[in-house]
């Protein structure tokens, strides 16, 4: 075995990273037969395969395009590919096309996207075996490309992989020979997010909360205008073929539990880049978890605790939001929690108040329950009009829906009912009130009751008076 | 008033809502927050507490592996699922992922488990399958030397297991444990139902030298002195790396 066959750039290698490769299109340059580009489009994205020569043999792929042309002739766009494979095409040109080869890679990729990339180093033991050849016919030096010029031409992406060697290699005519090998895997840095536009997030219409047991539901036409996953569900990579699957079919808006934004130690930076994962395979307009705490440094409830309305809370709630803004790189909306009981404690804000503050200290939006809103206020006796007309009305940009049960007088959240008419009168307030970009319904139990969830869906629908 | 300490107090009572004078005095809260929390009703508390403990066991029940759906009835898995949750209230449940090694280590140590051969096997196969991953970023520097890639692993189990899993991805009657011990190969690629296939058992070993601090001559050299009755199979061990090659399994990073 030769020391570096290991080292080196294998299919093995860029498909341990495919998760990682954001929304949008992946170009696969000097694809030969399009084994690669077959493989990438099987796992789910939309690959165009570039190859000079064209081969008649190849099968067609719904997810696959060829483009039969010279790299110098393809039209790369700006910020258009999510990933860039370009695998030994460099050896074709001349030294002094390598360079504005590489600007035009660099200048292709989205924000956020990836490239990999291998040529051949300037010290090449096999440039006599390279493919460059001059005008008059003869073979061309083939590099100027070492890993210390790729670093100046990259010097602010992200270095996530490289190696720099000899490599064996054996083909007619040459026989066994060794080639210089320079290889990269970079992302390109992500776009800094600015102040939001709340006004000019776009409507998404009716949808729903998926879960495993609604596929029957959704099998229909029509019936989500959008899908909210669980974000925390799609923590571990191997499911995201599943995500790519269903963000090919819906806007997906990923919606977490585990942010604990009330915490006072701050983020998990891992969680966050998962999160961000999973916002960037969605390409969502946003992200949403709830405003309360789920977990202390030791402990870890599963479960929404409410936060005291104090102006501490509100200091560790701006600071974490916007830790994880940051983090993430796409607006978040926080969500107001049902709660069962929350200290009466002297110097609180008013819930409405105290959501407005982080919001707007945090440039946040909000996730507006409205069950949530109904349900405390039957609990506790509170004015969930009042509670709307404190929030800032661009800001609430999403609405969740629901059913809960009473027991003992008191309303759970359970997510198993259809909704009550006093939350559909709530949710009409809302709507006249706030610019309400969607609305998702979320039902967790009585599975075996899904055809209470059309004519709510057909409700909110008809209520928001939007069809998208 | 401290938000931190008024959160880990709730969170403790509602670990302990039973305790709930004892738990709060182990906290320095505000006087305005222990008056407040005294005047929580029992009831109100103990009804919240529930609440929770009912959804971290509904997660629990249902992040049991198919397998162990499959062989154990609902019943079982409800006691001991009630077992757990009471037993260790602060157990991560929730992703489900976070907290399975622990739940799959405990059930693996109950009697009503620890007595059958076969769902030891079974929660071992699914213990290992949790570690193995295939999805990850490079990893920018390499070892000298390679090791078995991140979704390979290797498990000792009964020598029935292959048949086990197999009697139950085809829901036939479940095999007669057999005696002794057998080395796995298990690998749970992403493309593919997770599979195993056994080991003789100078490569199980081998496999296990391979730690990215050796190259296979060595592990075998290493082998071979650990195990002398091995030195007539030095050459045979040696040609074993072409096989590991092709199949992929070893790898630098």
């Amino acid at each position: 075995m030769h020391e570096n066959h290991l080292k080196v750039i294998s299919w093995q290698r860029i498909q341990q990273l495919l998760p990682w490769v954001p929304a949008g299109p992946v170009l696969d340059l000097g694809a030969g037969r399009g084994q690669l580009a077959y493989a990438l489009a099987d796992y789910g994205f939309q690959v165009t395969a570039v190859d000079q020569y064209a081969d008649t043999d190849v099968a067609s792929h719904p997810r696959l395009s060829w483009q039969h042309t010279d790299l110098r002739q393809l039209e790369l766009g700006d910020q258009t590919w999510a990933a860039i494979v370009c695998l030994n095409v460099f050896p074709f040109l001349s030294q002094a096309e390598q360079l504005p080869q590489l600007q035009r890679l660099k200048a292709a990729l989205q924000p956020d996207g990836l490239l990999i990339f291998s040529s051949f180093t300037a010290n090449d033991p096999g440039a006599a075996h390279s493919f460059a050849r001059d005008p008059q016919g003869q073979p061309c030096p083939t590099g100027v490309l070492e890993l210390a010029s790729l670093k100046q031409v990259f010097a602010d992406w992200e270095w996530w992989w490289s190696f720099e060697g000899n490599m064996h290699d054996d083909h007619p005519p040459a026989g066994p020979h060794q080639h210089g090998l320079v290889q990269v895997i970079l992302k390109k840095p992500a776009c800094q997010l600015q102040a939001v536009d709340w006004n000019g997030l776009p409507s998404l219409g009716v949808g729903l909360g998926w879960r495993h047991a609604l596929q029957p539901l959704l099998a229909q036409q029509d019936v989500a205008d959008f899908i909210e996953i669980m974000s925390d569900d799609y923590l571990n990579p191997v499911w995201d073929g599943h995500l790519l699957e269903l963000s090919q079919r819906y806007q997906v808006i990923p919606h977490g539990v585990e942010l604990s934004i009330g915490t006072p130690n701050g983020h998990d930076p891992a969680y966050l880049a998962q999160i961000r994962r999973i916002a960037n395979r969605c390409n969502s307009p946003w992200w949403s978890d709830h405003l309360c705490y789920t977990h202390s440094q030791n402990v870890k409830t599963w479960s929404l605790n409410p936060l005291p309305c104090s102006e501490e809370a509100l200091e560790v709630v701006t600071a974490n939001a916007r830790q994880a803004i940051a983090a993430v790189g796409r607006p978040l909306l926080l969500e107001n929690v049902a709660y069962y009981w929350r200290p009466e404690l002297p110097d609180q804000l008013a819930d409405g108040e105290f959501m407005r503050r982080v919001v707007e200290g945090a440039d946040c939006g909000i996730l507006l329950d409205v069950a949530n809103l109904y349900g405390n206020a039957h609990n506790f006796g509170l004015d969930p009009y009042e509670f709307v007309r404190q929030l800032p009305a661009e800001r609430v940009v999403q609405l969740h829906l629901a059913g809960g049960k009473l027991f003992d007088k008191l309303l759970f959240d359970t997510h198993d009912h259809p909704v009550a008419q006093e939350t559909w009168k709530l949710l009409q307030f809302v709507l006249k009130h706030c610019d309400v970009k969607a609305i998702s319904l979320e039902r967790d139990g009585r599975f075996e009751a899904l055809e209470e969830v059309l004519p709510d869906l057909k409700s909110a629908r008809q209520l928001l008076g939007v069809r998208v | 008033m401290s938000l931190q300490t008024y959160q880990n107090a709730w969170l403790a009572l509602m670990l302990r809502p039973q305790d709930k004078d004892t738990v709060l005095e182990q906290f320095d809260l505000s006087e305005a927050e222990k008056t407040a929390l005294h005047t929580l009703e029992p009831e109100r508390l103990q009804a919240i507490a529930s609440g929770i403990q009912q959804g971290r066991m509904s997660v629990l029940m249902a992040s049991l592996p198919a397998s162990l759906q499959q062989l154990l009835t609902y019943e079982l898995r409800k006691a001991l699922t009630t077992r757990y949750a009471e037993r260790f209230p602060q157990a991560v449940v929730y992703p489900p992922e976070q907290g399975m090694g622990s739940w799959l280590q405990w059930l693996a140590e109950q009697p009503e488990i620890a007595e059958q051969p076969l769902l030891g096997d079974l929660i071992a196969y699914e213990q290992l399958l949790l570690q193995l991953h295939f999805y990850q970023r490079p990893q920018p520097n390499p070892l000298p030397y390679p090791r078995l890639v991140p979704w390979a692993g290797l498990l000792v189990a009964s020598p029935s297991l292959a048949n086990l899993l197999k009697a139950l991805q085809q829901q036939q009657d479940l095999p007669e444990p057999e005696a002794g011990q057998q080395g796995w190969l298990v690998l749970k690629h992403p493309h593919r139902p997770a599979w195993l296939q056994p080991l003789h058992w100078s490569i199980y070993h081998l496999f296990q030298q391979m730690n990215g601090l050796l190259n296979w001559a060595e592990a075998v050299q290493a082998l071979v002195k650990q195990f002398p009755e091995l030195q007539a199979q030095e050459t045979a061990l040696n040609e074993w790396q072409n096989w590991a090659l092709t199949q992929h399994l070893l790898d630098v990073y």
